[in-house]
Parts: structure tokens; sequence; C-alpha cells
């Protein structure tokens, strides 16, 4: 029997993104976890005893400049160098465009070479790799339709870093499409750039094993590595979860709540459910509040205590467990008021004609603009970004003031 | 929308029970509703809400009905005049009865309220006089700001401008973009150190590269220097070996010297003087101390002989002393004898007792005969365990099924009161397929933005296109190929760069000519330019001057000469080869303009023959252009922007081409979400369920989805409370059952216990509460017996032991002590151990005498052993030497020993020659021979202090490879960015928290002005002439008018005129008065709210508190008003406003109820009596 690990896209020390830190959150917990997360990958490496790991590109972030997070990854395959585990790696776009890869050698590692598909056989276990790593941050051609023929009698496996035929959260690179890799005669695909796990395809295996550790909300749910196992040239696979910090949504139905008291109470289950179904591992929440319920108009107005308490609720549900990212709004009165009354309606009416006005987004863009100016780049831009002169913000912020406003008006205002 | 109530039940609410108010009159009517304190019209107010929009859960008005039992009722008429007879229940679901008290739907309750609110209605039809104070000063908040006024009146929100301004402020501490202190300015300030942070602590990779290059440098550095300072250290080592060898070679060469100088000696043993010297003390000390010890063992003998060995006490010592430990134990015996005896009494005494309870007839000795055995007492206790068990059982089972019972009365009627869940399978069906469409009303709004989005984009690209074209046209018309328009480009660039070419050159050519008439200009502005045939003049003449000179002075006399004359034509001849010479150039150039002029009049003519050409190409190139275009009718601009257009059009057949598809797709979207709309709608309707057909998919597919959890969780509620029942039920009867077992085991256990006390010899009738009391008393007389026959045999013990150690003492004193046997035996026995002890002294003082006589007689002789021995020994050692006298000896003894000293030293001193050398002796002496000390000294210090140098260097070396090393090490265990990266994130979310807040702030303080702005502009008028009607009345004439004014800022305010014309900001208004305007205003909203929507009720309480009789008329007659167009139920605790209603309003618009049945009128009137009441309708709450 050999066995062989496939993980990809380490990104080691790539910031957990959107967790605003708050009086009591686990800000200490969460320090470093891609690297918690490689060491646990190490330690399942040597725990499985396998023969082989392999590293499907992207093992740092690109725009990454700190040399040290290099010589942890050398410091930590040399762990598994002195047990006699090999590496094989590819550099993907990420690694491609890092200053760190340039200068970083990685002795007794098998790097890929990025102008030519290149292989590693081992005999011993009985293994051929296959696969090429980016020359460049952005690689368009096909570069699975030039790797090597399978090697008779081995059990041929293909590291390759790409997009497939196309994914919406990632860059199209190495495209290609899935019935080349099955038709190439490798018995397994160790696929990386993907960051969400997929079992493409079963004999030959195609796999993402998706990201060691989510980063943000976009990287939801269990995140590790696949463990291949080969017996007589028959392969099983079994994925390990590997995360420390469990990115997740936590759905909390305030229909029906009578007051704030209840939605508090509903929250805290919904937190102990979901730290229960993540293994105790701390979780990074965001709460989705939704449903009717009377308790709406005190709700809203006092939405910055209620923040406040629920935040100080994950902060009690258990030391350094839960990080509440935000907590998302999306609460309505039983019986809607508006239209009922024409100052409401107006107010209502507003807000809605203001959405569909290119002119007033523009004029609410030109209002909001000084605070845009004062704004950095990085916080306009990109899929999280927040532009405050940009109309689909703007467009956005006015249909929430819909949800909210009449709760204004009729609790703050009477 | 549109409701009135024509009665309100308080059927069971509150202290209310049966209580009906009769609220008749249309289409409203003003209501007044007096009763003192605490009879509960606050409660009747709030009871009005409750009906309207369910009691709530937590309701604090049970305090005399339970909540399953209250009940409010209502008869009401809708807007068409519908009567609608509705009973309100507590609950959480179908809490709305008809008239048979079945659940019915709100539908109908809803619409009559169009669906508002409870927070809404409360807001808008309630008036207290607290809102009124709140309304008033909001109104001096604003400063009458009229939008504002109007928009806080019409909602009832009088803490509008307040929130305005926490909004306003909110946003101003969240950002300003010129104060750092604003929060986002701070966390962006945050964020920033962060990052400066970040690049901080990030390791640069030359840096790192920069250490390992440094590390391998100077580990090779050291190296280098460690050889260099081992190769000196060896040298060292050899110069130092040298220097030790020297001192050595001449020890050995003086020994040598010394040892030939000494020649024989005889061969004395190494010690012999040590021996000589040992013995000759010997002797002496051995001859005095036989001396003296012969004198101490004659001394010993006499006194051995003075001590008798014989006494008759030592043959007895070991039984006296064994009497005499005794004496201690029969003491104490004596004392302990005493206490068991008392002991044994007490038992005997308590055991007695016991036996007196159970058989007083019978003697202790015979009281065995009542003791049980273990199988007998075991079955007692066991029949007695087993009836407590089952009376325990017999108990519980009863008590179970009681509680069972109970229950199971309190679940039948729930069960029966529950009428049978609706089918849902059909509407489950329906949302289910609604469901797995997903978001179909996003996806729809999606979709129609997205094609209003392409819309855009389509006008905004047949805008750009000119000239412009139909959009069909564009399609279909065959218009030019790009490739042939290209063409034309190129075409039209090579025309153009021919022309611009030929443009250069004209202008090239222009220049040249200006130049050249410049040139000319110049050449001729120089009047005094020699020529060359003035020249050759001026040299003729000067040479025909020369011919004369020379001819004279060749001596021909008659030659005119004049040496003036020719030194003149000689200067003048060189004075214009001077100026020609000079002004060479001009000719020159005078020449070569006439070739420039020559050569730009034939390019000029070249060029324009060129131009002509030009021009034919172009208008042939612009005819084919045009005529190119002339099939799709179109006056084309220049290729290049055709070009341009041409890519247009591709654009906008581009758009044109996504909005057909994204209306395809709107329009598929529709009919689904249509089709799920229809299905839905219908299973909801086959269900009974009511629901607002135009309400939206989304709010259809909610209803449905709480209509299928309703009756889900109602049939699951159903199914488990049947489950309870049954379960009760069960246990009830399994109880029972198990109570009657029990009963049955207490009878077969009584049988069982007449026998068993039967056959112990108890009496059968024996109660078994009894029986416990009897065995313990059984047990008690056990334990004293056996106390009695332990203290028994103790007592005899200890007296037997006293009566042996008397007859042993009384024996022994008779044998050897005859004069004590008159002493009491302790006494004896003790004087007998005394003298014992005096005996043994004795024999113990001879013992050691004749040991030391011993020890005396074996020193003496071993003394005599010495003396001989050393005179043996001197003896021996003259012999040796060969003297007569021991005095001779010592000049002997000296020369051996330096003889043998020297000779000893020798083969060390080479031995260690050898070793410091490491080579041969021989060898050494040769080597050693001629060096010279003083230059080996120089040479090791000059060694010496090159070896310090190394070694500092090495020394220094292996800190900065220790530098290093730690460097390394820390830039290894370094994670210090990573952790800054994640502050930078955290700062980076704050930020963008803080921006989101902003934004929620600023777009609700911008909604809510605009939205005041614009109902300013839509209601002002309407509401402002009512109002101005209504201010003067409620102000009793105080004010003729409300107007609208201008503030400082000419924002549009609210003004009173005065009678005299006097205009009176609210802010200069009393509080009273600004009160009276706040409620002209609600009124005025009032009455266009139900103008526009419908009547609905309008509930007041106290609005006529503070104010004076003429003031509360007035509002009375306001409030009357009001009443005719809708209903209004006026609350009031106050007396006096019935009779001003009565007095000063007709009857026919106000009605009277009393809540509390207290005859008000009679009250109120007690000096003018019921004849001054005026005619009104009065009820009394029934």
């Amino acid at each position: 029997m050999t066995k062989f690990l496939h993980c990809a896209d380490l990104h080691i020390d790539s910031p957990l993104k959107g967790l605003a830190a708050y009086p009591g959150a686990p800000v200490e917990a969460i320090r470093g976890a891609t690297r918690q997360a490689v060491e646990s990958l190490v330690e399942l490496a040597l725990n499985q005893k396998v023969e082989l790991v392999v590293i499907a590109g992207d093992v740092f972030d690109g725009d990454w400049k700190d040399f040290s997070t290099g010589l942890y990854l050398r410091a930590q395959l040399a762990r598994l160098y002195e047990e006699g585990i090999a590496v094989v790696l590819i550099r993907g776009n990420h690694d491609a465009a890092s200053v760190i890869t340039r200068k970083l050698k990685l002795p007794h590692v098998h790097v890929l070479p990025h102008d030519r598909p290149g292989s590693v056989v081992l005999e011993a276990a009985g293994l051929a790799i296959h696969g090429q790593s980016f020359a460049t941050r952005a690689v368009l051609d096909n570069l699975a339709a030039g790797y090597p023929p399978s090697v008779e009698g081995l059990t041929n496996v293909g590291v390759l870093h790409t997009c497939l035929a196309g994914h919406a959260d990632h860059e199209r690179y190495a495209p290609c499409e899935l019935d080349q890799l099955i038709a190439h005669g490798y018995e397994y695909w160790a696929l990386g750039h993907v960051h969400d796990r997929a079992v493409l395809h079963e004999h030959p295996f195609v796999v993402f094993p998706g990201n060691l550790q989510g980063r943000h909300m976009r990287e939801c749910g269990p995140k590790g590595a696949t463990v291949v196992e080969i017996n007589d040239h028959d392969l099983s696979i079994c994925h390990h979860t590997l995360d420390h910090v469990r990115f997740t949504r936590v759905r909390v139905d305030a229909g029906g709540a009578q007051d704030d008291v209840e939605v508090l109470e509903r929250a805290d289950g919904a937190l102990r459910d979901a730290l229960e179904t993540c293994d105790g591992r701390l979780i990074a929440a965001r709460i989705e509040l939704t449903g009717v319920t009377t308790a709406y108009p005190v709700l809203v107005c006092e939405r910055e205590r209620l923040d406040a308490e629920l935040r100080g609720l994950a902060t009690d549900i258990g030391f350094e467990q839960v990080w509440l990212e935000r907590i998302d709004w999306d609460i309505a009165p039983p019986r809607s008021s508006a239209g009922v009354d024409e100052s409401l309606g107006a107010a209502l009416g507003v807000l809605r004609r203001a959405g569909e006005d290119p002119k007033t987004l523009v004029e609410l863009g030109e209002r909001l603009r000084p605070l845009a100016l004062k704004l950095p780049t990085e916080l306009r831009t990109g899929p999280d970004g927040i532009d405050p002169s940009d109309p689909d913000t703007i467009r956005r912020a006015l249909a929430n003031a819909q949800d909210m406003l009449p709760g204004y008006l009729l609790e703050r205002g009477a | 929308m549109s409701l009135r109530l024509d009665r309100f039940e308080l059927r069971a609410f509150g202290p209310f029970t049966g209580t009906v108010l009769e609220l008749h009159g249309s289409p409203g009517s003003l209501h007044v509703i007096c009763g003192p304190n605490e009879v509960g019209k606050s409660t009747a107010q709030r009871a009005i809400g409750d009906f309207l929009f369910g009691i709530p859960p937590r309701s604090s008005d049970n305090q005399l009905h339970g909540y399953a039992d209250m009940r409010l009722g209502a008869v009401l008429i809708d807007g068409d005049g519908g009567r609608h007879e509705l009973i309100r229940r507590k609950g959480a679901r179908s809490t709305l009865l008809g008239p048979d008290g079945q659940p019915i739907d709100e539908g109908c309750l809803e619409r009559m309220l169009g669906g508002m609110s409870r927070d809404a209605f409360e807001s808008m039809f309630s008036i207290t006089h607290e809102s009124l104070v709140i309304g008033g000063r909001a109104l001096l908040a604003a400063g009458g700001e009229v939008g504002e006024s109007l928009f806080s009146a019409s909602l009832g929100a009088s803490g509008l401008h307040q929130l305005r301004e926490q909004l306003d402020a909110e946003a101003e501490a969240l950002f300003r973009p010129r104060a750092s202190s604003s929060l986002i300015l701070q966390a962006r300030s945050r964020l920033e150190a962060a990052e400066v942070k970040l690049r901080e602590s990030a390791l640069r990779a030359s840096t790192f590269v920069e250490n390992e290059r440094q590390l391998k440098a100077t580990s090779s550095e050291r190296r280098d220097l460690a050889e260099r300072l081992r190769t000196a250290r060896v040298a060292q080592n050899g110069r130092r070996r040298l220097r030790t060898l020297i001192p050595l070679l001449v020890e050995r060469e003086q020994v040598q010297l010394e040892l030939a100088e000494l020649g024989d000696v005889p061969a004395l043993p190494e010690d012999s003087g040590e021996r000589r010297v040992r013995a000759v003390e010997r002797a002496a000390n051995g001859r005095a101390a036989v001396t003296e010890t012969e004198s101490r063992v004659e001394h010993l003998s006499e006194r051995i002989s003075a001590l008798s060995d014989q006494d008759p006490l030592l043959a007895r010592e070991l039984a006296i002393k064994d009497l005499h430990g005794r004496i201690a134990s029969v003491r104490e015996s004596s004392a302990d004898l005493d206490r068991q005896v008392g002991k044994l009494d007490l038992a005997t005494s308590l055991a007695r007792h016991a036996l007196d309870d159970v058989r007083p007839d019978l003697d202790l000795p015979n009281a065995d005969m009542l003791l049980l055995d273990n199988r007998r007492r075991t079955r007692i206790d066991a029949a007695l365990d087993k009836r407590a068990r089952v009376l325990a059982m017999r108990e519980q089972a009863q008590r179970a099924a009681d509680d069972a019972d109970e229950r199971a009365g309190e679940l039948r009627p729930d069960i029966e009161d529950r009428a049978d869940p609706p089918d849902t399978t059909a509407l489950e069906a329906a949302v289910g397929e609604a469901l797995a469409e997903g978001q179909l009303e996003q996806r729809l709004r999606d979709a129609e933005e997205e094609l209003r989005v392409a819309e855009e984009q389509l006008a905004a690209a047949r805008a750009e296109l000119h000239p412009s074209v139909e959009l069909e046209a564009l399609r279909e018309k065959p218009y030019p190929t790009a490739a042939a328009v290209d063409r034309f480009a190129a075409e039209h660039d090579e025309v153009s760069e021919r022309r611009g070419k030929l443009v250069d050159r004209r202008e090239r050519l222009d220049a040249e000519q200006r130049q050249l008439d410049e040139d000319r200009a110049r050449l001729t502005l120089k009047t005094d330019v020699p020529t060359v045939e003035a020249l050759t003049v001026a040299r003729t003449e000067r040479d025909t001057e020369w011919v004369g000179v020379r001819r004279r002075l060749e001596g021909d006399t008659a030659a005119v000469v004049s040496p003036d004359s020719f030194e003149r034509r000689v200067r003048q001849a060189d004075e214009l080869a001077d100026a020609v010479r000079r002004h060479a150039d001009a000719a020159a150039r005078a020449s070569e303009l006439t070739v420039r002029e020559r050569r730009l009049r034939a390019e000029d003519a070249s060029l324009e023959r060129q131009v002509e050409s030009l021009e034919r190409d172009e208008r042939a190139h612009e005819q084919r252009w045009k005529e190119t275009w002339a099939a799709v009718q179109i006056e084309p601009r220049t290729p290049r922007e055709m070009t341009e257009w041409l890519r247009h059009r591709q654009t906008v057949l581009d758009r044109a081409l996504t909005v057909n598809g994204r209306q395809r797709a709107v329009s598929t979207l529709r009919q689904s979400r249509d089709l799920h709309h229809g299905a839905l709608a219908q299973a909801l309707t086959m269900l009974d369920r009511p629901h607002n057909g135009n309400a939206t998919l989304r709010r259809l597919l909610s209803v449905a989805q709480r209509t299928i959890a309703t009756e889900q969780t109602e049939r699951a509620e159903q199914l488990e409370l049947r489950r309870e029942l049954q379960a009760a039920e069960a246990i009830a009867g399994r109880e029972r059952e198990k109570a009657r077992q029990c009963r049955e085991a207490l009878d077969t256990w009584t049988t069982a216990w007449t026998t068993l006390v039967s056959d112990n010899g108890w009496p059968v009738e024996v109660d078994p509460e009894d029986a416990r009391q009897l065995l313990a008393t059984i047990d008690e007389l056990a334990r004293q017996l056996r106390d009695m026959a332990q203290l028994g045999a103790r007592v005899s013990g200890i007296q037997d032991r006293i009566q042996a150690f008397h007859d042993d003492a009384t024996a022994l004193i008779g044998e050897i002590a005859a004069d004590l046997s008159s002493w009491p035996v302790p006494d004896a026995v003790a004087e007998l151990a005394r003298r014992l002890d005096k005996a043994i002294e004795r024999r113990s003082r001879r013992q050691t005498l004749e040991s030391e006589l011993e020890v005396a007689q074996e020193a003496l002789q071993a003394t005599q052993r010495t003396v001989d021995q050393a005179e043996n020994d001197l003896a021996e050692l003259m012999t040796i030497a060969g003297v007569q006298t021991v005095e001779q000896l010592p000049a002997i003894e000296q020369r051996a020993g330096r003889q043998q000293l020297l000779g000893s030293r020798l083969p060390d001193i080479e031995q260690r020659i050898s070793e410091a050398g490491q080579a041969p002796l021989a060898e050494i002496i040769e080597r050693t021979a001629g060096v010279e000390l003083d230059v080996l000294d120089a040479e090791a210090d000059a060694a010496d202090d090159e070896l310090t140098q190394l070694e500092e260097q090495l020394t220094q070396l292996d800190v900065r490879l220790g530098e290093l090393g730690s460097e390394r090490q820390a830039m290894e265990r370094t994670g210090g960015a990573a952790e800054a990266g994640q502050i930078v994130e955290q700062r980076r979310a704050e930020l963008r928290e803080l921006v989101e807040r902003y934004l929620r702030v600023q777009i609700a303080a911008w909604a809510l002005a605009e939205a005041i702005d614009q109902y300013r502009r839509d209601h002002k008028d309407p509401l402002l002439r009512r109002a101005d009607e209504l201010f003067p009345q409620l102000t009793c004439g105080s004010f003729k008018a409300l107007e609208v004014g201008f503030d400082v800022a000419d924002e549009p305010v609210l003004v009173g005129v005065r009678p005299n014309g006097e205009r009176v900001p609210v802010d200069r208004m009393s509080t009273g008065t600004r009160e009276q305007l706040y409620l002209a205003l609600r009124l005025a909203s009032l009455e266009r709210h139900v103008e526009l929507h419908g009547a609905m009720p309008v509930i007041l309480d106290d609005v006529v508190l503070h104010s004076d009789p003429k003031r509360k008329t007035a509002i009375l007659r306001a409030l009357a008003e009001l009443g005719r167009t809708t209903q209004v139920i006026a609350f009031s605790h106050d007396p006096q406003v019935v009779a001003l209603a009565q007095n000063a309003l007709d009857a026919e618009l106000v009605t009277l109820h009393e809540l509390g049945g207290r005859d008000i009128t009679n009250a109120l009137h007690p000096a003018t009596g019921a004849a001054d009441v005026h005619p009104i309708r009065r009820h009394e709450a029934a």
C-alpha cells in the first residue's frame, strides 16, 4: 500500500479578511491561522506515513513580501524530509508573482520546471508525478496538453494549477477541459487554484482539495487536504479537515420573536449549533438575521446595541471560540407600514425612486465623494470593496434604508 | 381601507367583564368616554389596539381573566357599510373568531386596516396629552419649519426633529472631511499605521540573501584564520620545548661531576640513619617502662585480695528482680479490680431492666431462652421490610394514577376544542415548485435591471452613432465592409499625406523665396561694393606709373615720374584689391542668389503641377467614397470616422442583441412568476386562506409557507396532545392495577406474619409496628448479658494475680532474709531489691581490678622484648658500616646518602630531557649545541604577540558569526509581518464597518430630508388651509390665521397671525399655543388622511387636560368636526369635559359614555342640577 497527500493553495501568512476587532474578539487565537493549518498538514503527513506530499501551487500570496514566510515553509518541509517523505511542488499564479519564490531555495523539494512539463519518478513508491509550474502570473495556455504520457507500471499523478474550463471566483489560468484530463491516461490529477474542494471524476480521479484555510466569508466551510491510498493500482481518497479557523454563515430566524431577548436567545442557540458542527474549532461567523417579527422597530433602532450584544454573546459562548464577522440584517415587521401614510410613503418612495434614478444616484455619489476620496483604494475595490460614491453601493444602501426607515420613524421618531 | 367601531365589547379583559360600549354614528361621530381615575380607561384604550392587532403574548391584562379566557368583541363597519361581528381571543394563532366562536381569517380585518401595523396605528391615530406636549416641543425644536412640522404631525412622529438631529450628529461623529477626530478618519489613521507596521515588519529577501552571503564569507575567513593560528602554535610549542631542555642539560652535567667526587662508599641501607636513631631511643625508653610496670602489678594484687566474692543475695538474684518487677503490676491490678466490679454491677442492673420489659417473671440466668438466633431474626426483619415496601408502592401507585387522571382530564377538552387541520399537500407542492425556481422575483428584478441597463447601454451606443440611423436600417442595409472602408481610409491617408507633403514643400519654397528676397535686399543695401573692373583699371594705372619709375631708376631721365602719384596709385590699387577681397563673399552671394532664384522658380512650377494632380486624385477619391455610401443613403464623413461609425454600429447591434436576449429572459421569468403566483394563489384559495391577489410572489410564498408551517404545527400539536392523552390514560390504568396488586400482597403478608409470630412464641396479636420495639429490647438484653459474662471473667483473673505475688514473696523472704519477715510484703520485696543492688556493685568492682592486673603483666613482658630488639638492630648496623661504636655511624651514613640521591636523580633528568625534546638523548644534545637562550626568548616573545593577534581576530570572527547566526535565527523565527498583516485586515474591516454605518445614517438622513421636502410640496396647501381654519378656533381667537413666513435662512416656517396683524413665529408662541398648533396640524393631517384613504377610529386620551374651559370647548368642537368624517373616541377623566360637551356641542355630534357607572352630570352640576344639562345622548357602559 502506498499513500500520498495532495494539497494546494496554502497561501501561507495570508491574513483572514473582514474580521473587525471588538472587545472580547479572539484576536490572539486567529493569528497564524494559515501557519497552523500548514503544521496540521505536516502532522497529517507524518501520522499517515505518506510517501509523498504533492503541492499543486499557490504556496504563497502573490503580493506578500515577508521572506520569513518562505523560511517558515522551508522549516516545515524539512520536517517531512527528515522523515523520508518526498515533496513535489508546482508554482501557481501567486507563486509566480511572489518575490519570495524567486529568492527562496527549497533543498530536498522537487520543484517542477516552468518552461516545460517535468516528471519525478519515485520507483520505490511506484509513483510517477508530472507537472509544470507557472512561469508568470497569468498563464493562459493549456499546460496539460503538453504533459508527458503516463509511465507504464507506475501510478501516474498529474499536478496542475488550473481553473479547468473556468470558475466564477478564480482567474482563467491554464484552462483545459475535464474530458481532456480524464483521457490523458493518468490515474490521479492533483489540481490546485480553485479554493472549493471538489472531486470532479473518479477513476481516474480529478480532485481539487480546496485551500488549507478559509480566509474570508467567500471561503466558508471545512478546508483541508486529500490523502490518496493506492492498493495494487486501485486508488481511494479521503479528505482531511485541517483548518484552524472556520468561516461560516449562521442563520438566525427571528420570525415570530417577541422581543430582542428572544432574538438573542435564538442567536445563542444558532451559534452553539454552528460551533458544534465545526468540531469545536474557532469559528468566524456571519449572522444572517431574518424573519418577520413584532420586535422589528426595537431591533432596528437599537441596531448598534444589538450588534454589540450579539458580539458579547459570541464572546460568552466560549473562550476564544467565536469571532462574529458581521451581522446581516434582513428582518421585517409583521405588517408593512408602507403606503398607509403619505409621510412614511413619501420617505419610502424617495428611497425607491432614488435607487432607480441615475441622476439621483450621481447626486448621492457626489454627496458621498468626500468620504470616498478619503478611503484607501484597497477598501474601495475588489470583491468585498465598498466605494461610497459607486452607484451600486448607493443602491444597496438605499434598499437597506427602505427596510430600516419605517422602524426608525415609528420607534425613534414617535 | 376604512373602519369604524359600531360596538366594542370588553367581554373578559383587564378588570372588565361583559362591559359594552355602543359607538353608533355614521360616518363617524365623537364619543366621549368619561370615568374617574383607576376605572380602566387606559385598559379600554389598550383593548381597542389589542382587538385590532391581537393581544400580546405577555399581556398584563389578565389580572381577572386568565389568558385562555380573555375575550374582546366588536362590531365593525367597513368602507362599504358592511357589518362584521368579530371576537378576539388571546393565543398564538387563529385568534380572530366569528360570532359563533369559530376561528375566521384575519384578511377581512387586515383589509379594513389597509395592512397597517400596530405601531403605525398608534403613532398616527392615537393622540394623548403627552404626545401633544412632545409635539409642541418638536415644533419649537424644528423652529416651525413647514415641511418637518407637517411631516411630523402627519405621522404623529413628534420625535422627528430629534431623530434628524441624532442622524446628523451620528454622521458628523463618523465622518467630517477635515476633522481628524472623526471616527472614520481615526480608523483610517489606524489602518495606515498598521500598514506602515506591516511594511516595517516584513523581512526583505535581499536582507536574508545578504545575511547568507556574509555567513558564508565569514565562515570561510574563520577557517583560514584557524589554520594560520594552528601553524603558529605548533612553531611556538617547538620553541617552548627547546627553552625547557637547556636547564635540564646543565643540571645533568652538574650531577655527573659530584658523583665522580664522592668516589667509593659502604653500601648502607637507605634508612640506616633513621634506624639507628630509632633503635637508640627505643632501648632507653624500654628500660624505664619495665621498672614502672613492675611497681603497678604489685599495687593491683594487693587491692584484689581485699574484696570477697561470696554473697547469698547474688545466688537468688533473678527471683528478687522478678518479684520487684511485679510490685507495680499488682498495685495497678488492685485499683482496676474496683472499677471492673462496678461495671459488672451496672451491666447486671441493665440486663435486669431489659428482662423486666420482656419477661419480668424470668431470672437473669434463664434469660438466654429469649434470645433469637440469626435465622429467626432475619426472617422477622425481612417480613417487616417487605410490609413497608408494599405499603410505599401502594401509596405511590395511587398518587400516580390520580395525577394521570387529572392530566387526561385537562387534555380531553383541549383536544376536543381543536378542529382537524386542512390538507396542505397541494399548497406544499406549489411552494416546492416555486422554491425550486429559486429567488424568482429577485431574478426577475435582476433581469429587469439588466434589461434596463442593456437598454440604457443601447441608447447610449445609439447616441454616439453619428450620423444617426434607425436600428432596423442598421441591421438590414448593406453597409460597406470594414475592409473596404479601411482601403478608403488608407487611400485617404495617402492623399492626405501627399497633400501634407506638398503643403510642407509649398511652405518650404515660400520660406526660401522669402529668404532669397531678404538676402537680395541685404545685398542691395551694400552700395560701395568695388568691381573687378575698377581693380583692373587701378592696377593698370599703377603699373603704368611703375614703368615710368623703373625707367627713371634705369637712368631714363625723360621718364615722367611722380613719386607721389606712383605711391597714390599703388595705395589705390592695394585698397581696391583689399576691398575686392573683402567683398568677394558678397559677390559670390549675389551670384548664388541668382542660381537659387532660378531653382526656386523651377520647383514652384513642379509643385503647382503636383498640386493639380493631387486635387484630381482627391476629387476622384471623394467621388468613389460617396458612391460607396450612396446605396445606404448616408452622407459619409471621413473614412476614419466611418470606420469608427461602423464599430459603433456593431456595438449598437451587439447591444440590441443583448436587449433582445434580456427581454426574452424577462418575459420567461415573468411567465414563470405568474405561473407560480397563480398556483400558490389557487392553493391558498382552496385552503380558504385569505391573501392579497396583488401581493408579490415572495409575499405569497411567505404566506403559503407560514400557512403550511401553521398547519403542520397545529397537526403536530394535535398529534402530540393525543399521544399525551393516550399515555396519561395508560399510566392511570397501569398504576391503578399496581395499587390493587399491592393490596393483595398486604393480605398475603398478614397471614405469613401470624404464622411467624406464633413460631417465636410471641402472642399472635403482636402488632407489626410493636414487633420492631420488641426486637430492639431483646437486642439490648443480649448485649447486657454478653457484657456481664466478660466483666465476671476479668474480675476473677485480677484477684488470682494478686494472690500469686504474695505467696512467692513470703517464701523468698523466709529463705534469705528472715529479718524482713515482719515487714509488709511489698516493702520487704523493695528492701531485698536494694540489698541485691549493693552486692552486685561489689562484685563488679573486683572484676575490674582483675582485668587491670592482667593488662599490666602483659605490658611488662612486651616492653622487655622491645629493649632486646633495639640493641640487636644497632649491632647489625655497626657490622655493615665496619665501625666499632655507635657514635661512628653518622658520618658514614651521610656520604652513602648523597651518593644514592645523585645516582637516582641522573636517570630522572635524562628521562625528562628525552620527554621534553621528544627525541633520543643523544640527538637532543646534538641539536641544542650552540643554541642561544636570548635569541630563543626573543623569537618566542614575537611569536606570542602574533598568536595573541590571531586569537583576537578569531574571537572577533566568532562574535560576528554568532551575530549573523542570531540574525538568521531571528529571521527564521519571525512571524511578525503575518501578525501585522492580520492587524491591517482587522483595521480595514473596522473602517469598512464605519463606512457602512455612515452610509446607513447618511442615506436615512438624506431620505428623511427629501421626504419631508416632498411631503411639504405635495401637502402643504390643503393641510395648511385646514390648519389655518383650526388654529384660530383652537386658540379661541388669540390668533386669526396661520401662515407661512420665512426664517433667517430663508426657509419656509409656520407663523401665527394675531388679530392685530402681528406675526408670531413658533419660538415666540406660548407652550400651550404651540400644543394647539400641533393639534391643529394633527387634526388637519387626520382629516386629509381620511379624505384620501378612508375612515379610521381616532383615539384621544385627555388631550384637554390642562386647557382652560374655553379652549377645552374649542378642542371638543374641533374633534366633533373631525367626527363628521371619521370616528373619534375621546377618553377623559375630567367631568368638566362632559358638561362642556353637553353645553357647547350639537347633540347629534357627540355621544357620552361612562365607565364606572358614576353620574357625572349631577356631580358636575350640583348647583344647577340636571335641568341645565343639554339634552345629549348618554350611554352607560352596559
